[in-house]
């Protein structure tokens, strides 16, 4: 498992392992992917709508944003990615890119071309299962984004926000949901929850008044994760709906 | 393709402006500030801020007419104050 751990991919096969148990084969399979790794610094685009990739990223370090930009310059952060996410699988099936991706911060990622990716999803069906079940995991928290935008209020929205980034940490082995950094700035949150910058600063203000979180710069305590998960509304189910091993249930070849 | 120079960004020239929340009794300080084009960029952007502290203000039931956005810039120099009751007409009382 060392010299698994030891590949510039591993991250991505820990991730994948999150949704469906991989054998020696599938994960060697995934970790032998040609690719090329590339330093991407704060700000810079991975991905412009528009774009006609021929590449899937994986995160290696660091954290990144899709975006869509709207005429009078305002922008929706869409989804914010980490450690192991695919950022552009679907770009090797759709071809154009609909929508944008931005380093939140200084990034490393793992470039793997479309062809290598299919081919390894048609070899590896098991492998292209739990692709799939990734896809279907980052739909699911884009309808709770849209929920946050359209239902929630200013406090549900960034208490939601913040469980889930959280949790997210906490799968990707990043940070402990309760004691964690939040690469964000006040604008960054305002984009992710179409509020305003200081909207955000005084809603963060009212969760800390109210020792629902306590913040220091970046940092982020939860003294009581219920209570922050209850102002949000936040259930996790969502970011791990297959706990209960439902792949290997209806898999006709289950996990050695 | 994943480009080399799709890693590159070309920005104009922005400056960093704090924009601070004060109403009778409290000022809720900006610890990050926003990059924006220029003072006008910030003045606009702070007309914004008032009229969305007001929107979450009357969800909240209570309105303060008092408050205001004051906008620094990063030499600590204010460019610019909104007053929320200057921050909209209000008609038919």
């Amino acid at each position: 498992m060392s010299e698994l751990q030891a590949s510039s991919l591993a991250p991505l096969v820990r991730k994948l392992q999150n949704w469906s148990h991989l054998d020696d084969a599938e994960q060697r399979a995934v970790l032998d992917l040609p690719h090329k790794q590339s330093s991407v610094e704060r700000g810079s685009y991975l991905l412009r709508e528009g774009d006609q990739p021929r590449t899937s990223c994986v995160i290696l370090s660091g954290f990144s944003y899709r975006q869509k930009c709207v005429p009078d310059g305002g922008m929706q952060i869409l989804s914010v990615h980490m450690k192991g996410d695919l950022i552009d699988l679907e770009t090797c099936l759709l071809g154009t890119a609909d929508h944008s991706v931005q380093a939140l911060t200084q990034m490393t990622v793992a470039q793997i071309s479309s062809e290598a990716m299919m081919r390894l999803i048609a070899d590896y069906p098991k492998v292209g299962m739990a692709l799939w079940l990734d896809t279907l995991v980052d739909s699911s928290i884009f309808r709770e984004w849209i929920v946050n935008v359209g239902r929630r209020s200013a406090r549900e929205r960034i208490a939601h926000l913040l469980c889930e980034f959280a949790v997210r940490l906490e799968q990707a082995d990043l940070g402990d949901k309760c004691d964690y950094e939040l690469p964000m700035t006040q604008d960054q949150l305002a984009d992710c929850t179409g509020l305003t910058s200081v909207h955000v600063n005084r809603t963060l203000q009212g969760l800390d008044a109210d020792n629902l979180i306590v913040r220091n710069k970046r940092s982020v305590k939860v003294p009581d994760w219920h209570m922050l998960a209850d102002v949000g509304g936040f259930q996790s189910q969502y970011l791990n709906p297959f706990q209960k091993g439902i792949f290997e249930r209806t898999s006709s070849s289950p996990a050695s | 393709m994943l480009a080399k120079e799709s890693f590159e960004i070309s920005l104009p020239e922005m400056q960093r402006y704090f924009f601070r929340l004060v109403d009778d009794q409290s000022a809720l300080d900006d610890p990050d500030g926003s990059e924006l084009l220029d003072a006008n960029a910030a003045r606009a952007r702070a007309l914004l801020e008032a009229r969305s502290i007001m929107k979450a203000q009357v969800d909240e039931g209570c309105l303060c007419l008092g408050c205001r956005i004051e906008v620094d810039n990063e030499e600590g120099e204010r460019v610019a104050t909104i007053l929320f009751k200057e921050a909209l007409e209000i008609s038919g009382f």
